[in-house]
């Protein structure tokens, strides 16, 4: 039988099986249809399953049986609505490298607008935490006992590389962070002091990254800048006994005191703070009694205070522990908490979930969201941290391994070509599973510094939960989703 | 079927490129994602 079915005034669809033949008003063409490699699909209800092409961010919702019939390449069984939508969002193709040239289109223009980004600037004055915590992923340098802290030379020429990477690169520079070890110490305030007058001076933002034990002990240094402060991060991992256990002193007295007294003292002085609360599985469950001492400390009604969840990840091992569970089971504990506590949902929600990022920013209105090519900002080379071993490091956790580093501001600047290579090559173009994976334009290949450490290569996926930590939040919050599109 | 996404033109490489938070938004680099959210 042949069926013809009218698509617009110009295009008549005609179906023989898998094989549709288009009629245009001048030109007839028989056309094959192909399915999308990026095709996501979860059952919601016995009738609905929402749908996602992660390569163009189309999410849909759709009739079960009307998706049944594509998964099964029964295209020929369509009917002419759902199939017109089908092409446009990206879910079909009528031509085998239509899919591949738009990927190809698409990198091109996100790696222009990636490129353009500034560098950012940041620096480590400290190997050196006071802090012994639990999960430290920096306990073990290989030079710690010799490299501890930058001395004056080293800071000196940090400051120096700085200079003329912000001369060649961005003309300016747009913000400096500081970071370690930990970088307020009684040893780091003078270095600390002067990055805080020469941000003031080039009227660029500060960001420090601290854990918050000596916030009174540096206020005196930090208040005079406060207006280029962007923030302070201190993290904060439950109430006091749950912390204490966590983030202490390496005389293992704990630590939740001395930092809600820093943190009122910064919201006292107007100088926004955010707080980071590292969840896994052995404290996820004290959420509520945490936001309940955030509350009672009045930080949440403060504009200057934000929250943030953080997963405690290792990247150095694919092995899962008590601590350390599967993302998803992580998020079912996360959820079961909300459902008990709606009022968490709305101030944490999921975007400590890197696989339910894409989604959520499109149930919240985002436009559209870009598919993305590479795994982080360390495959830009984004970051350019300066450490106490004279080092340029690009990702954060890599820092105190000179085998990562990017290059070196000491005794000159340079760059490590063959090392700049393993982080700006790793693309999801260049990693061979990726090009066969439906998560690739939303996931960029995993984690560099994974792949390299564990590894030992740059070309090697580091596959995160993606299908499972999908499948699990549209289980649970799928109903949810559905109800809100479809009244 | 019901798009969830609010434009219609998923093709157009401006659109695609628009994120909530900027032009590309945040990455991933565990601590970077805070500083840039």
């Amino acid at each position: 039988m042949l069926l013809v079915l009218v698509l617009d005034s110009r295009i008549v669809f005609n179906r023989n099986n898998s094989v549709i033949t288009l009629i245009g008003s001048t030109t007839n063409w028989k056309m094959k249809l192909y399915s999308s490699k990026y095709n996501y699909s979860s059952k919601i209800n016995s009738r609905y399953s929402l749908i996602n092409n992660t390569l163009t961010g189309a999410v849909d919702i759709i009739e079960n049986n009307i998706w049944h019939l594509v998964e099964k390449s029964k295209f020929e069984l369509l009917e002419r609505y759902p199939l017109s939508n089908l092409i446009e969002r990206g879910y079909l193709y009528d031509n085998p490298d239509g899919e591949k040239r738009l990927l190809t289109k698409l990198y091109k223009s996100y790696m222009e607008k990636a490129t353009s980004r500034p560098i950012r600037f940041v620096f480590c004055p400290s190997y050196y935490c006071n802090l012994n915590c639990t999960y430290c992923f920096e306990k073990n340098f290989p030079y710690y006992n010799s490299h501890q802290f930058m001395s004056d030379v080293i800071f000196t020429k940090s400051i120096d590389a700085m200079e003329k990477l912000a001369e060649k690169y961005s003309g300016r520079v747009y913000s400096i962070e500081l970071f370690g070890g930990e970088p307020l110490l009684k040893r780091t305030k003078r270095m600390v002091k002067k990055i805080l007058e020469l941000a003031n001076f080039k009227k660029t933002s500060v960001t420090i990254v601290t854990n918050g034990v000596n916030i009174e002990k540096l206020i005196d240094i930090i208040y005079p800048h406060k207006k280029n402060i962007e923030m302070i991060q201190i993290t904060v991992d439950g109430p006091p006994e749950i912390h204490d256990r966590r983030r202490k002193y390496r005389s293992g007295r704990g630590t939740f005191n001395i930092i809600s007294k820093g943190i009122d003292l910064l919201l006292k002085n107007n100088i926004s703070t955010n707080v980071r609360i590292n969840v896994d599985n052995s404290n996820i469950e004290y959420l509520p009694q945490v936001y309940k001492y955030f509350n009672h400390k009045k930080w949440t009604s403060n504009k200057k205070f934000k929250i943030q969840l953080s997963l405690v990840i290792d990247h150095t091992s694919l092995d899962y522990n008590e601590t350390i569970t599967p993302s998803e089971v992580l998020l079912q504990k996360l959820i079961r908490i909300y459902n008990s506590y709606p009022e968490l949902e709305e101030v944490f929600g999921f975007h400590i979930f890197k696989p339910l990022r894409h989604l959520l920013d499109i149930i919240r209105g985002a436009p559209n969201i870009s598919p993305k090519f590479i795994n982080c900002e360390t495959n830009l080379l984004e970051l350019h941290i300066f450490c106490p071993d004279g080092l340029i490091y690009t990702c954060p956790e890599s820092i105190g391994y000179p085998e990562f580093a990017i290059g070196k501001f000491y005794p000159d600047l340079e760059y490590f070509e063959d090392k700049v290579k393993l982080w700006k090559e790793r693309t999801i173009f260049n990693i061979p599973e990726c090009r066969e994976c439906k998560f690739s334009p939303i996931c960029g290949g995993g984690c560099s510094y994974s792949s390299l450490s564990i590894y030992k290569g740059d070309k090697i996926p580091v596959c995160e939960r993606y299908q499972e930590v999908l499948d699990t939040f549209l289980r649970l919050r799928g109903e949810k989703i559905l109800k809100k599109y479809m009244i | 079927m019901i798009s969830l996404n609010k434009t219609k033109n998923l093709w157009n490489k401006d659109v695609t490129m628009k994120n909530l938070k900027d032009d590309i938004g945040p990455l991933c680099c565990w601590y970077w994602c805070w500083i840039v959210a």
